[in-house]
């Protein structure tokens, strides 16, 4: 025990752990945030689909030798995200098939690039990375840190901004027509912001694990609580809890960051199925 | 009824704490758990002894990435001394034969290590550990160019 905190304190001498944690506790956030939202919406699977886009922009970015692949990245994906939503709303491609066609085109594409423009030495290496995100959160920049700060801020103000109007078309979307609430509007901001974190959370969990850090919380939160806004909160507040167990975890016990983050989120999963299912043999 | 789901929560966090402080058992790949086994071992005995940078001690995760950052932002380090701990690898080309020491990441698909040149007139093999022998290595960190490319090393290092 001694050992493990004494190894976790010589961690915080190093920049890179720093930085990890700030850009963890911002992703967890924000993803956490729109999680709710994306749930209720029984649109989950958009972030998986939007994750497997960015991995083909980063192998575009790698082809091109792009040593700063954020924005590339972040561009290709927040275009997917505008084409989904609105091939989502096209009859003759249903939404669950867009993003299905998307996301294992973007996945063949981006490993097929790799493989045959890519100019590193460890191919392999590079792919098992992106994909499951072993270290990238630990190999950040203080620019690269500076702008997860940025966009993840922009993200928080916006969900605190617009509150009301993502709750109402979340909730009931033709309601919030009703009213004289832009809907597409606000679902084209909610696909724009989706885009942005998927891109941010690469770095700490890779691309194949974003889905978990983005449905996991706010699903642990509604076996217990019912109220939107309990559920939110309660959401973020696990979801950052869990993001920083896992960093800890990892860096005390050298396992995979990613994986680690989304197995800590799946035993807050269990607990509050628990404590949910207590809850409702106690009334 | 809120006070009941206060303390559950309350003791749900508790419990994820306890979690990630007491995993000691959490898996990593072979050589991955055999350098940090190592390391562990190693920060008992000679952690704090002014190193500006001093791997010896931390998880294959962390060393790797640090490790990482070493090589990408060279400059960051150079004049700093250096201790890590790895396994030995031998490379060579034709402009001759380099050590290093080499950690793995957790995933198991990706090595990063630094090469040293040891203080001092030194043979191979005679005087060098056997090929994936767990080391540990102190030196300054400086870079050299080679055939137009910039090297990071280890240089004036002592195995320990």
């Amino acid at each position: 025990m001694a050992d493990i905190i004494n190894k976790l304190a010589d961690s915080f001498q190093f920049d890179i752990v720093r930085y990890a944690l700030i850009v963890g506790v911002l992703i967890a956030l924000c993803s956490s945030l729109f999680g709710v939202t994306l749930v209720l919406k029984r649109f989950s699977f958009i972030g998986d689909g939007l994750s497997h886009v960015a991995f083909g922009a980063i192998a575009i970015a790698t082809v091109l030798n792009i040593t700063d692949n954020m924005p590339l990245v972040l561009f290709i994906t927040v275009i997917s995200a505008v084409l989904l939503l609105r091939t989502g709303q096209n009859a003759k491609i249903r939404g669950d098939a867009a993003i299905a066609m998307i996301s294992v085109g973007s996945l063949a594409v981006g490993y097929l690039l790799m493989n045959v423009f890519s100019t590193s030495g460890n191919l392999s290496g590079d792919v098992c990375s992106t994909l499951f995100g072993s270290y990238s959160i630990l190999t950040l920049t203080e620019s690269k840190v500076w702008l997860c700060i940025a966009l993840s801020s922009a993200v928080i103000l916006i969900y605190v901004f617009f509150y009301n109007r993502i709750f109402s078309v979340t909730f009931d979307e033709n309601f919030a027509k009703a009213t004289g609430v832009r809907a597409s509007l606000y679902n084209l901001l909610i696909a724009v912001i989706i885009a942005v974190i998927i891109v941010l959370a690469m770095n700490l969990v890779g691309s194949l694990l974003i889905s978990a850090l983005v449905i996991f919380p706010a699903l642990s939160a509604m076996r217990v609580f019912k109220s939107f806004k309990s559920v939110t909160v309660c959401s973020a507040v696990l979801s950052v809890v869990c993001a920083v167990i896992g960093m800890l975890v990892s860096i005390a016990g050298g396992t995979p960051v990613g994986a680690t983050i989304v197995a800590v989120d799946i035993v807050a999963f269990i607990i509050f199925s628990v404590i949910g299912l207590c809850l409702r043999r106690s009334r | 009824m809120k006070k009941a789901l206060s303390v559950a929560l309350a003791l749900c966090m508790m419990f994820l704490f306890s979690c990630s402080s007491g995993d000691k058992t959490v898996a990593a790949p072979s050589n991955g758990a055999e350098v940090e086994k190592e390391s562990a071992a190693s920060l008992i005995d000679t952690a704090g002894f002014g190193y500006d940078v001093d791997l010896v001690g931390l998880s294959s995760t962390l060393v790797y990435a640090q490790v990482y950052d070493m090589m990408v932002y060279p400059e960051k380090y150079i004049g700093k001394s250096v201790r890590i701990c790895g396994m030995f690898e031998v490379y060579s080309n034709n402009l001759g034969i380099y050590f290093a020491c080499v950690v793995p990441d957790a995933l198991a698909c990706c090595t990063q290590g630094i090469e040293f040149d040891l203080e001092g007139e030194h043979v191979y093999p005679e005087d060098y550990p056997e090929i994936g022998e767990l080391i540990t290595v102190s030196g300054t960190f400086n870079t050299y160019l080679e055939n137009g490319m910039t090297y990071a090393q280890l240089q004036g290092a002592k195995l320990e």
